[in-house]
C-alpha cells in the first residue's frame, strides 16, 4: 500500500478552537504533524471579526486525517463558541461560519473540499 | 446573544470601488434576505399608512429604493412612527436584534467606506500605490508564465524566502498532491531584474499592510478609524430608520464589545473621555473620525496614520474637553490641526489632488511610451485617472463644504447626486445562489461558477450592480477588481484568506495554471 499524500493546511480561528485542534493533533500524532501554533501574524479579513485569531499550522497524513479535526471544529461552531474559522491548503481556502455545523460529515466535507484537487 | 457581527456580511475591500457583501455560506444568504424582507414589509405598511400618493397596493419597488438608496436614506416618519417600526422590528426577533440592526444598515455602512475611501489622502497615496505596483507587474507578467509554467507558487515573496533545500521540500509536496498528469513547471526567477522588480512589488505592499498592521496599546489597525466613521453614519441610519431605541441598542452594542475590536475603539475611547454629563454628539465624532482619515504620507508622513492621528485628536480632547468640539466641522479641524502640530488639512488635501495629478501624468506617459501591443497599461492609468478624479471631486468638496459630509444626518440626506453612488458588489463563497439564465440581463456583470452552472440554471459567484444614481465605470471597476486581484493573489501576504484571492485561482486554473498557496 502506498503512503497517503502528505498535505500542509493552515487554520486560522478563535484562540480556543485552535488550542482544542492542536490538542487533537498531539492525541493523533501519527497523522498529524504541528508545525507551528500561535497568533495570526498575518492581517487577515478574519479580523474584521471581534476576537483575536490563532493559527494552525500543520502537515496531515492525507486528506482522511482532516477528519481529527472534524467533530472538534463542529461543536465549537454549534455552541457558538467560534463564529467562523478558514482552513487553507496550497490548492484552496475555504470559509467555514457556524451556520455551516449542521453535522460532524459537514464539517469533514467542507475539511475535505480545501484539499481536492 | 449572538455577536452583532456574527453575521458580516459587508467588508469595504480597496481593490473594488463599490461597495461589497459577501456571502459565505447559503444560510447567510438567506438571514441576509430574511432581514431585508423584514424591513422592506415594515417601512412598506409604513409607506402605505403615511406617505402621501403611495397607492392602495403598496409603494411602488422604485420609491423602497429611493427610501434606501436615493435621497433620504430614511423613513420620513415622525419620530415617533420610527419608534414604532423599530420596535417591531426588535420585536421580531429579540436575541438577534443588534445582528438584525447591522444587516439592515450595512449598505449604509459600507457606502460611507467607499466615500471615505476616496476622500481620504492616505487612501489616495495606497491607491497610487497599487498603480505602481500594477505598472511593475506589467513588466512581470510575460516572464512568470514563459516556458510552459504550470505552477506559480504564492505569495511569490514568501517562496524566495525559502532555501532552496526548502523549495524542493514543497515542490516534492505538491507534486505529491497533484499527482504525474501535472507535472509541476514553476517560473524561471533567477533573473536580476526580475527579482528587483519582485522586491519592489513586495516592498510597496509592506507599506500598504501598515494599513492592518496592529498599533500600540489597543491593539487594532488604522481600519479602526475607518470602522468608526462607518459605525457613525450607520448609527444615524438605524436612527433615522428605526428610531432612537433601536440606534441606542446597537450604539451601546458596538461600542461595548470588549476588545480588541475595531469597531468599537474609538467609539469607547471618546465615551471614556467625556465628562459627566457631556454628551456624546455623533456630529462632533464624525468630524474627528474624518480629521483623522486626512492625513497623507507624502505631505506630512510623520502625522499620516489614521491611529496616530486618533491618539493627536484623543489628547486635544482630554486638554479641551469634549463639548468644546461641539462647533462647525472647519472650526474643528482647525482645532485640532494647530493643537496637534500637523500640517493643516487645507494643504494636505490640496498636496494629494497635486500628487495624484503627477502620478496620472506619470502613468499616462508610460502608457503612451509603451510599444508592446498591450493595453495592460493603459488599463491601469485610466483606472488610476479615474479613481483621482473622485478623490479631487472628493476632497474639493469637502474643503467647501465639510458640514454635510461630517454631520451624518445631513450625509445621509444629501441629494442624489452630490455624492457618487457606488456600485454593489454580491459575491457567494460557494455554489449555491442559482438564478434563470434568462435573469442575468439583470445585472451589469456576472461570475459564475460555471461547473455547478447547467444550461438552464447559473450559479453566481458574483453579480454587479449599479444602483440608482450610481456613477462609477463598471468597465474602469472591472480593470481595477482585476489588476488588484490579479496582483494581490500573487504577491500580498497579508489577508490570504479573501474571496477574491480564491476566484483569482480559480480564473488561472481555467487557462491551465495553477496558484500554489505558500501558508508559511
Amino acid at each position: 500500500m502506498t503512503d497517503p499524500v502528505k498535505l500542509m493546511i493552515k487554520i486560522n480561528g478563535s484562540p480556543a478552537l485552535i488550542d482544542d485542534l492542536a490538542n487533537v493533533a498531539q492525541a493523533n500524532a501519527s497523522d498529524i504533524q504541528i508545525e507551528s501554533v500561535g497568533p495570526a501574524e498575518e492581517a487577515s479579513h478574519l479580523r474584521l471579526g471581534l476576537t483575536d485569531v490563532s493559527t494552525m499550522i500543520a502537515i496531515v497524513n492525507g486528506v482522511a486525517a482532516l477528519a481529527q479535526f472534524a467533530l472538534t471544529i463542529y461543536k465549537h461552531l454549534k455552541d457558538k463558541k467560534s463564529e467562523q474559522l478558514t482552513v487553507q491548503t496550497p490548492l484552496r481556502t475555504v470559509i467555514i461560519v457556524a451556520s455551516d455545523a449542521v453535522s460532524p460529515e459537514r464539517i469533514q466535507e467542507l475539511l475535505e473540499d480545501s484539499a481536492r484537487v | 446573544m449572538a455577536g452583532p457581527f456574527a453575521l458580516e456580511l459587508g467588508m469595504f475591500d480597496p481593490t473594488f470601488p463599490g461597495v461589497t457583501l459577501h456571502f459565505p455560506n447559503e444560510a447567510t444568504w438567506r438571514k441576509s434576505q430574511e432581514v431585508t424582507d423584514l424591513t422592506v414589509r415594515l417601512l412598506e405598511e409604513d409607506a402605505r399608512l403615511k406617505l402621501p400618493g403611495a397607492s392602495a397596493t403598496g409603494p411602488t419597488m422604485a420609491l423602497l429604493l429611493e427610501r434606501f438608496m436615493g435621497k433620504v436614506f430614511a423613513n420620513p416618519g415622525s419620530p415617533e412612527e420610527r419608534e414604532a417600526v423599530g420596535r417591531q422590528f426588535i420585536a421580531s426577533d429579540p436575541e438577534n436584534a443588534v445582528g438584525n440592526l447591522a444587516i439592515a444598515s450595512a449598505f449604509a455602512h459600507e457606502r460611507r467606506h467607499f466615500h471615505d475611501w476616496l476622500l481620504s489622502p492616505y487612501a489616495a497615496g495606497i491607491n497610487a500605490m497599487r498603480s505602481e505596483i500594477y505598472a511593475n507587474y506589467s513588466y512581470l507578467r510575460f516572464a512568470l508564465r514563459a516556458s510552459g509554467t504550470t505552477v506559480i507558487p504564492v505569495p511569490l515573496p514568501r517562496w524566495l524566502r525559502k532555501s532552496p533545500t526548502e523549495q524542493q521540500e514543497l515542490v516534492k509536496m505538491w507534486q505529491a498532491l497533484l499527482g504525474d498528469a501535472t507535472p509541476i513547471r514553476l517560473p524561471d526567477l533567477t533573473r536580476k531584474d526580475l527579482l528587483d522588480n519582485i522586491n519592489t512589488i513586495a516592498r510597496r505592499y509592506r507599506s500598504i499592510g501598515v494599513l492592518f498592521e496592529p498599533v500600540g496599546f489597543m491593539g487594532v489597525d488604522a481600519a479602526a478609524i475607518f470602522e468608526a466613521s462607518a459605525l457613525l453614519i450607520q448609527i444615524q441610519n438605524i436612527h433615522d430608520l428605526f428610531g432612537e431605541t433601536a440606534s441606542n441598542l446597537f450604539g451601546n452594542a458596538m461600542a461595548n464589545v470588549p476588545p480588541p475590536n475595531r469597531y468599537g475603539v474609538f467609539l469607547k475611547t471618546m465615551s471614556g473621555l467625556a465628562k459627566p454629563g457631556e454628551v456624546l454628539e455623533n456630529n462632533t465624532l464624525t468630524a474627528i473620525a474624518t480629521w483623522c482619515l486626512l492625513g497623507n504620507s507624502t505631505a506630512d508622513n510623520a502625522n499620516a496614520h489614521p491611529l496616530l492621528r486618533f491618539t493627536h485628536a484623543v489628547e486635544c480632547v482630554q486638554a479641551r474637553g469634549l463639548s468644546s468640539f461641539d462647533k462647525p466641522t472647519a472650526e474643528i479641524f482647525d482645532d485640532l490641526d494647530r493643537m496637534s502640530g500637523v500640517m493643516p488639512y487645507r494643504k494636505l488635501v490640496k498636496q494629494s489632488i497635486k500628487l495624484g495629478d503627477e502620478v496620472v501624468k506619470m502613468l499616462n506617459k508610460a502608457a503612451m511610451q509603451d510599444r508592446s501591443g498591450s493595453k495592460f497599461l493603459l488599463g491601469i492609468a485610466q483606472a488610476q485617472e479615474y479613481l483621482h478624479y473622485w478623490h479631487t471631486y472628493m476632497a474639493r468638496r469637502l474643503l467647501t463644504d465639510p458640514d454635510s459630509y461630517c454631520q451624518p444626518a445631513a450625509y445621509l440626506d444629501l441629494s442624489p447626486g452630490d455624492l457618487p453612488e457606488p456600485p454593489l458588489r454580491e459575491t457567494f463563497g460557494r455554489p449555491f445562489r442559482f438564478v434563470e439564465r434568462t435573469a442575468l440581463g439583470g445585472f451589469s456583470s456576472v461570475n459564475l461558477f460555471e461547473d455547478a452552472s447547467t444550461p438552464e440554471q447559473a450559479c453566481l459567484q458574483q453579480t454587479i450592480m449599479q444602483l440608482p444614481g450610481g456613477v462609477v465605470d463598471l468597465q474602469i471597476a472591472d480593470n481595477w477588481q482585476y489588476l488588484s486581484q490579479l496582483a494581490d493573489t500573487l504577491f500580498a501576504e497579508y489577508n490570504r484568506d479573501k474571496p477574491e484571492i480564491e476566484a483569482e485561482k480559480v480564473r488561472a486554473l481555467r487557462s491551465g495554471l495553477r496558484y500554489l498557496e505558500m501558508l508559511n
